[in-house]
């Protein structure tokens, strides 16, 4: 059970001055699915920093289950984060990554090999990252962040550069393991239609400094894929009423996009 | 093509073929023949003063290595980290790169007498800069991205330190403990030749006052030998073992 509430008039980087945020506010609510969108550099990943409690350097709060972020000595959530290089450790094998999160947990050596083979990747456990494509290394950094059974599961642009059908594979473990665990997700990509297709939510910031210009709920039924023709029309009536949405710009009728699901809202 | 080590056992042993050939050709007393120094450094270890002596000394560089790699480390990761720190103990470590190693030892004898503890404090004290200028190079650079991950996920401090910080610096403590083993030797004999009664330097001061130039380098070899073996069966399995992910 994680429900999040961001309150962030402002959060300005100390080294170089820069204000990647500004007035954003959302809320998600428990086992809720949400994608963030947006131009690069709209601070996208410093919302995830600021969620995971890697930053704590910002005007406003943070509330996790009604607690001040801010003021927990430890995070409330167990986490899984997948960052948007793989950022595995050079000097432990592939399992030893993966171990590394699971903190003295009795199962660890099964749980993390179970892991691996979701992502396919058991045949190089004792492999070391360096031996291993960009690709695998992003499947080992989802493996590593599936491990902790997180209750909040936040993920950088985690299936850029990955070939398709492995994107495509990838996915559906992570909705599987979504539908296991219920876990909240925040999910930041620049991929309109993969955001469409995972998540409750979409919320579209603009260009620096961030804030939420628009927050689209998708109420089409599960399972989607990327092809559904359903998921298709709707990326399409996005960007016809807002086709600079992607840009972090948008023209005045925000209401007319709605997520259409059996049942088209009339307005 | 000769390989490697037939290369290195080669070049030894011609070096060894003509330091024979001079010294017979030469006949000076001051320049024994290889298989006169040999023959002393038979005497010596079968009488046993030699691996007495040894013994002592190598107690003394292991004593101060770790108490110098300890502070060293401790203070070099504590300025490699903190902008503070640095600035506030850089002007020391500046003056501490820069004291002769003499006087060092001789103001250590004189404040706290000629006792083991002076002796130890005086190399460890020689070291210990060294040691901070590297590991603090080692704690600039280490990744804050990497640190962040176990941030994220929660990881007790103990298991930070050990699998995510500490691994980023092995390769600048190695370099630290290769060096400071080379220095900690060559400072050991100065100390035991100054104000201390055992030990290799010791022995090699009353050599010197004999003039006893082959017991002088018997002496050197043995303890060429015992650094040779300390690298070959320490320094280099532990740097293969930390290593072993770069290959």
């Amino acid at each position: 059970m994680i429900n999040l509430a961001i309150n962030i008039p402002r959060k300005q980087f100390a080294s170089n001055g820069i204000v990647a945020l500004r007035n954003l506010e959302f809320s998600i609510t428990s086992g809720e699915f949400v994608a963030l969108v947006g131009p690069s550099g709209a601070g996208k990943s410093t919302i995830l920093n600021i969620i995971g409690g890697l930053d704590r350097d910002y005007d406003g709060d943070v509330l996790i289950n009604d607690q001040t972020l801010r003021d927990c000595s430890t995070h409330p959530a167990r986490i899984g984060y997948v960052f948007q290089e793989p950022r595995l450790m050079p000097w432990l094998t592939v399992i030893q990554n993966v171990e590394l999160v699971l903190d003295g947990e009795h199962d660890q050596r099964s749980r993390a090999r179970e892991m691996l083979e979701q992502v396919e990747l058991t045949g190089r456990a004792e492999s070391y990252p360096g031996q291993l494509s960009g690709g695998m290394q992003r499947r080992v950094a989802l493996a590593r962040a599936f491990a902790t059974r997180p209750n909040l599961l936040l993920m950088d642009e985690p299936f850029v550069s990955l070939d398709e059908p492995t994107a495509q594979r990838l996915r559906g473990n992570l909705l599987s393991l979504w539908q296991a665990l219920r876990p909240t997700v925040v999910f930041v990509t620049h991929n309109l239609l993969e955001a469409l297709t995972l998540a409750d939510h979409v919320l579209f910031l603009s260009a620096s400094p961030g804030t939420m210009i628009h927050r689209l709920a998708i109420d089409i039924e599960r399972p989607r894929s990327l092809q559904d023709p359903t998921i298709g029309e709707l990326y399409q009536r996005v960007m016809r009423e807002q086709p600079e949405i992607l840009s972090g710009l948008v023209t005045d009728n925000l209401e007319s996009v709605q997520a259409t699901g059996q049942k088209r809202n009339t307005r | 093509m000769l390989s490697e080590r037939r290369l290195h056992a080669l070049s030894l042993f011609s070096f060894f073929v003509l330091w024979q050939l001079i010294a017979q050709i030469l006949q000076y007393p001051s320049l024994p023949s290889p298989i006169a120094v040999a023959a002393s450094l038979w005497h010596h270890l079968v009488s046993g003063d030699l691996l007495y002596s040894l013994g002592i000394t190598l107690l003394r560089v292991l004593i101060a290595f770790f108490i110098a790699m300890l502070i060293g480390t401790a203070c070099g990761i504590l300025m490699g980290r903190y902008r503070t720190a640095d600035n506030a103990l850089d002007g020391i470590l500046v003056l501490g790169l820069n004291i002769p190693a003499l006087v060092t030892i001789i103001l250590c004898y004189i404040w706290f007498g000629l006792i083991e503890a002076a002796a130890i404090t005086a190399v460890a004290i020689n070291k210990i800069p060294t040691v901070v200028v590297t590991v603090r190079e080692g704690a600039r650079a280490v990744d804050h991205k990497l640190l962040e991950v176990a941030d994220a996920f929660h990881l007790a401090w103990q298991r930070k330190l050990m699998r995510v910080y500490l691994p980023q610096l092995y390769p600048y403590l190695m370099a630290a403990a290769r060096s400071g083993l080379a220095l900690i030797w060559k400072i050991v004999l100065v100390v035991e030749l100054l104000g201390r009664s055992n030990g290799i330097g010791f022995q090699l001061g009353t050599f010197f006052q004999f003039f006893d130039i082959t017991s002088i380098l018997a002496y050197t070899f043995a303890f060429a030998a015992v650094v040779l073996l300390v690298e070959g069966i320490i320094m280099r399995p532990i740097d293969n073992r930390i290593s072993r992910w770069r290959n």
